[in-house]
């Protein structure tokens, strides 16, 4: 029998990290599929950054706050993913994100969501990756910086970056509608 | 400069702004930024377009289906233990297996199975540690045969193949190596093999047995042409439902938590996964049929689809009809422009996908 095999405290740190883990896998996938675009590959990279916390689990002790901590397993993920299979920007499918929408927004909400994910899909991977951890998880920019393994102020200068782009794309799709309309 | 716009500057500046639309800041900073705000409008319109995207981020997260995915669940258990096995030697694999079954076991069927019953404290144990061991292999059993509730799936012709049926189905899938996982060293002697001629994929189920013989069954079968198979997570109490994605084949494991050989299971079938490389498939291999004279399966591929899923997308005219093609559009056209063919090959790509669809 594994568990009576086992000692106490694998036993015990092995079901802290099950309670700890099932807390953030819904986060990690959100992000994922935010920053990767694709729910496959997502799902791939939750998978192996669960690998990669779960095989360093005897050092669990030292690792201070878990959600700084997978995050920054699965920005590493993504890094060595984009690096091996030199993403492309046409990777990105919006209309995937768009049609795995549960809850069906209503027609005005529908049609921001869908601006939103077209905006962040033309973001560079450095810009998404901080705006959505800043801006979809609420992580501190601490905490974004822990994760990304960069200094807070580049963080700031990310965000200011990305969100300037954002907002840049956004008024533009505005202007846009209001032209259609006139 | 005088001295209040100096105030209102440093007030504004792009740091400040950015922690007060995250909330980062003091109550006395952000009294500060927005009393600076009311003289500058056009400050005002950009916090409130990043407050606005905040917003809107948030929106997109709610709206994503997080919580409720049992393929991913699956999937996720057995790429996790399949990774420990790889990556540790067996005792230490044995015991993050274990800590993986409990963390995935929660994720799986939430609190459904706690550690007690893990543990068998109850009398359930009694009865499973009496029984052998036992193993199955439900690979897509539901896409198999939907009529089946326990979720096997049933033969479409009886008559056994033993290892002919690997041979088939390897016949099925151009260029895949494929062997039967070897239990003997743990005592379960592959008894018979069977071929599933099924509507969406060929399968096989292979049938082991103990000493005492307890059967176990695998199945095996080829990943169907959507990206994300619905395989199901389901696994009885007290088992640990696994499952190994390698494309182009699906390969899944139940086997009991209380199983003193689970770790050796885990790492052999494992192994046996490794083994199934697709090689560089050059052209389709016609269908072989089984040395026995089993089921010859139809050959699809004759007619220019993979599936009959496909096969019957292209009798009707159309590229794939559902969302999924959409990758294929995309892997097309990302093709072409690996190639050479810039974007204007993408965008001809493209109209000629859409014209299809």
């Amino acid at each position: 029998m594994i568990w009576q095999r086992g000692d106490v405290r694998a036993e015990a740190a092995s079901q802290a990290i099950a309670e700890e883990l099932v807390v953030h896998v819904a986060a990690l996938r959100r992000y994922a599929l935010l920053l990767l675009g694709d729910s496959s590959d997502a799902d791939d990279a939750v998978q192996e950054t669960l690998t990669r916390v779960l095989a360093r689990a005897k050092s669990w002790h030292t690792i201070g706050d878990l959600r700084p901590y997978l995050f920054s397993t699965l920005h590493n993920v993504f890094v060595d993913s984009t690096r091996r299979e030199k993403r492309m920007a046409t990777d990105f499918l919006s209309e995937d994100i768009l049609a795995s929408l549960v809850t069906p927004p209503s027609q005005q909400q529908r049609i921001e969501l869908r601006d939103t994910v077209m905006a962040l899909a033309k973001l560079p991977n450095e810009q998404r990756e901080v705006v959505l951890l800043v801006g979809l998880e609420g992580l501190s920019y601490l905490e974004a910086a822990e994760a990304l393994g960069i200094p807070v102020g580049t963080v700031m200068s990310r965000l200011s970056r990305g969100r300037e782009v954002l907002r840049s794309m956004t008024s533009r799709e505005t202007s846009r509608k209001l032209r259609v309309v006139k | 400069m005088t001295q209040d716009q100096m105030r209102v500057d440093d007030a504004l500046d792009n740091d400040r702004l950015l922690r007060f639309v995250d909330g980062a800041l003091d109550d006395d900073q952000r009294v500060q930024v927005l009393t600076a705000l009311s003289s500058r409008p056009e400050t005002v319109a950009k916090v409130e377009a990043y407050l606005h995207q905040n917003a809107r981020l948030r929106a997109l997260g709610q709206h994503l289906p997080m919580h409720d995915s049992r393929t991913f669940r699956a999937d996720l258990q057995g790429e996790i233990v399949r990774r420990l096995a790889g990556r540790r030697t067996r005792a230490t694999a044995f015991r993050y297996a274990a800590a993986a079954a409990v963390a995935l076991t929660v994720l799986a069927g939430g609190t459904a199975l706690t550690l007690d019953r893990l543990t068998g404290s109850g009398t359930s144990l009694a009865s499973r540690a009496s029984s052998a061991p036992e193993i199955y292999f439900p690979f897509g059993t539901t896409q198999l045969a939907a009529s089946e509730p326990s979720g096997t799936a049933a033969p479409s012709d009886a008559t056994p193949t033993d290892l002919a049926s690997i041979t088939w189905l390897a016949g099925q899938v151009p260029g895949l190596s494929l062997s039967a996982p070897e239990l003997d060293g743990i005592g379960l002697h592959l008894v018979r093999g069977e071929t599933l001629d099924t509507n969406r994929a060929p399968a096989i189920r292979l049938i082991y047995a103990d000493e005492v013989s307890a059967t176990g069954r695998a199945l095996c079968r080829r990943r169907p042409l959507e990206r994300r198979p619905r395989v199901p997570s389901r696994a009885q109490e007290g088992h640990l439902s696994l499952q190994w994605r390698r494309r182009p084949m699906i390969f899944a494991l139940v086997a009991p938590t209380d199983s003193p050989q689970l770790s050796a299971i885990v790492e052999l079938v494992g192994k046996g996964v490794a083994q199934a490389q697709p090689r560089e498939a050059t052209e389709p291999a016609p269908a072989a049929a089984p040395a026995d004279g089993g089921p010859r399966p139809v050959d699809r591929r004759a007619r220019g689809a993979a599936t009959p899923r496909a096969a019957e997308s292209a009798r009707a005219g159309r590229g794939g009809g559902d969302r999924h093609d959409h990758r294929r559009r995309r892997d097309h056209a990302t093709d072409r422009a690996r190639h050479g063919q810039g974007q204007r090959a993408q965008s001809r790509c493209s109209r000629a996908c859409n014209g299809r669809s």
